[in-house]
């Protein structure tokens, strides 16, 4: 019964914890411009994250060492820098765009201006971060960002054509060019397949030291919190197709993307919404910010997480401070965060590769997996995704110059 | 203005390198730099009709969004943060637009809308801030004419 309980939760904490500004800026611009038709693009995202996710979650339970730290022992020095420094500079550049969005979502409450939200979000932050359990902070943030479940109850009550909805997913709109449908088709996939989730999900086994015994509980999480995470942006970007696309309206802030559910539900919707918002960019600012601490330590091999004390862990710690300091100072400069969230959704993109690589690699080696080493099945797939993020990652930047960041 | 710019060029070309390439490359950088804060020139009068007509249309997007927030009103916080990013929006398009160098003449019908725009979203965003706005239903049909003007336009000059 425990275990049960464990189980459910861990999964809830999963579809809570799966949307993060990315999604919710990526789906409802998306949603609004291109109605139902980049679903696909989803899906593809959540086969593909549930894939790795997988790997990742296997790696760290069977060595008990996350994805970075065996990076650099499998791949040498040289290619796990360029590694660490793409993913890095992504993670800290997500890391700035989730401040920027829990800050909007006091701004939507207060109706004071998001910046001066901006000092004291970083600082509760690294509060959380330094006081909470690693344990309680995931579950904490990920069961209220469950709240973002009203996009589709908003959906319900909007009342949209059914049968509209289904024939925009095989009917892009006319007036939209091709670059410009593949350019948001590419941002989406960056938003579901974001590098920090795969750090996070690994370093995270270690922190709750899994072990093989918890393959299960880490599957369940993958294979059903994952897709249910997935349906969650399906919802946003369906709400947007329903509210903006008739009337041919693009939300260019947070305050818009959560307007539909504020037309379908009224106020209380509208409050639950900002609820789910704050939980779900502030969750995500603690999980960048860790990664940016995982990544660093474990590529240089000091010693990381939050199982050990402070003390023990200066250098992680100090990553964790100065990355927030950096995101903070960028938000500060008065940059929009829906346009940070644009541009690193397409960094993300390009670097996917070099993320997942890695990941497929190492769940390959018999060496570090034993029996655990992928099967024939993981391996179709995962040569598949890796064949498609290469031909992202190599369309991602001339893309976004060509079509002038979707334009 | 330009004055200005070849008096700060001077100064700037004192403080450059005395390697005669790196120095021509990093004046033509600057230089270019400097003029593409001031104007946006359009090529000819084709390219300009089409950025008329994409100023038209995200004008139009931004006043439908206002549209729903005035006519369905939540909280006044929540009202006003949207408002105020419309007007923000609008505001930098206008900018945006008013630096374009017209080839032939300029769209002066659109210029009027895309200001009348703006007024008319920071006339409610002081309301909203205010006594609340008067008159919700007047509002939005405003907004919402002008909005399918701008359309019009917009599809006139694609």
């Amino acid at each position: 019964m425990k275990r049960m309980l464990a189980v459910t939760l861990g999964i809830l904490t999963a579809i809570g914890g799966f949307v993060d500004i990315g999604d919710l800026v990526a789906n409802a611009v998306v949603g609004s411009r291109f109605g139902m038709s980049l679903a696909w693009v989803v899906i593809v995202g959540v086969i593909g994250i549930c894939v790795f996710a997988e790997m990742s979650g296997r790696i760290a339970a069977v060595s008990q060492r996350p994805v970075f730290d065996l990076v650099r022992e499998r791949l040498g020095p040289r290619t796990g820098l360029v590694n660490l420094v793409a993913s890095f500079a992504v993670n800290l550049l997500t890391l700035a765009a989730e401040i920027g969005g829990a800050a909007v979502a006091f701004e939507l409450v207060t109706g004071i201006n998001y910046l001066l939200w901006v000092p004291l979000v970083a600082l509760m932050a690294w509060l959380v971060m330094w006081r909470v359990k690693f344990e309680s902070m995931e579950r904490v943030f990920g069961l209220m960002g469950l709240a973002l479940i009203v996009f589709a109850v908003a959906l319900w009550k909007l009342g949209p054509s059914w049968g509209e909805l289904a024939h925009q997913v095989v009917h892009p709109p006319s007036d939209e060019g091709v670059p410009t449908y593949l350019y948001y088709a590419i941002a989406l996939l960056g938003a579901a397949m974001t590098p920090y989730e795969v750090f996070f999900f690994s370093s995270g086994g270690v922190e709750e030291r899994w072990t093989r015994k918890d393959l299960a509980t880490s599957r369940a999480n993958v294979f059903v919190g994952f897709p249910l995470g997935g349906f969650l942006s399906l919802a946003i970007a369906a709400c947007a197709a329903t509210v903006f696309l008739p009337v041919k309206a693009v939300p260019e802030s947070l305050a818009q993307v959560v307007l539909p559910v504020g037309l379908g539900l009224g106020t209380i919707g509208l409050i639950v919404v900002i609820i789910g918002v704050f939980a779900a960019t502030f969750g995500a600012t603690l999980e960048t910010a860790l990664s940016a601490g995982y990544s660093l330590s474990q590529y240089f091999g000091w010693q990381w997480g939050k199982f050990v004390r402070p003390l023990e862990a200066a250098r992680f710690h100090a990553t964790v401070l100065v990355s927030m300091i950096l995101a903070t100072a960028l938000i500060l400069t008065t940059i929009d965060p829906v346009m940070v969230t644009e541009y690193s959704l397409v960094f993300s993109a390009a670097a996917l590769p070099l993320t997942y690589l890695p990941v497929l690699m190492i769940a390959n080696d018999p060496d570090y997996m034993g029996d655990k080493v992928n099967g024939r099945m993981s391996n179709t797939l995962g040569t598949f995704y890796m064949i498609l993020l290469i031909v992202v990652s190599i369309a991602a930047i001339p893309l976004m110059l060509a079509t002038k960041a979707g334009q | 203005m330009s004055g200005v710019i070849n008096e700060a060029l001077v100064l700037l070309r004192a403080c450059l390198p005395a390697r005669p390439l790196l120095r021509a490359l990093l004046t033509a950088l600057l230089t270019g730099l400097l003029t593409a804060g001031c104007v946006s020139p359009a090529w000819d009068q084709h390219d300009y009709d089409l950025k008329a007509g994409a100023t038209a249309e995200t004008v139009a997007a931004n006043l439908e969004m206002a549209r729903l927030v005035v006519a369905h009103p939540h909280t006044a916080a929540y009202d006003k943060t949207v408002l105020t990013d419309v007007v923000d929006t609008l505001s930098s398009v206008n900018a945006q637009f008013g630096g374009i160098q017209p080839p032939v003449e300029p769209a002066g019908d659109l210029t009027d809308m895309t200001r009348q725009a703006e007024d008319m979203v920071q006339d409610l965003l002081f309301d909203q801030r205010g006594p609340g706005i008067d008159d919700r239903a007047k509002a939005a049909a405003g907004l919402e004419d002008l909005a399918k003007r701008l359309r019009a336009y917009a599809e006139a000059h694609q």
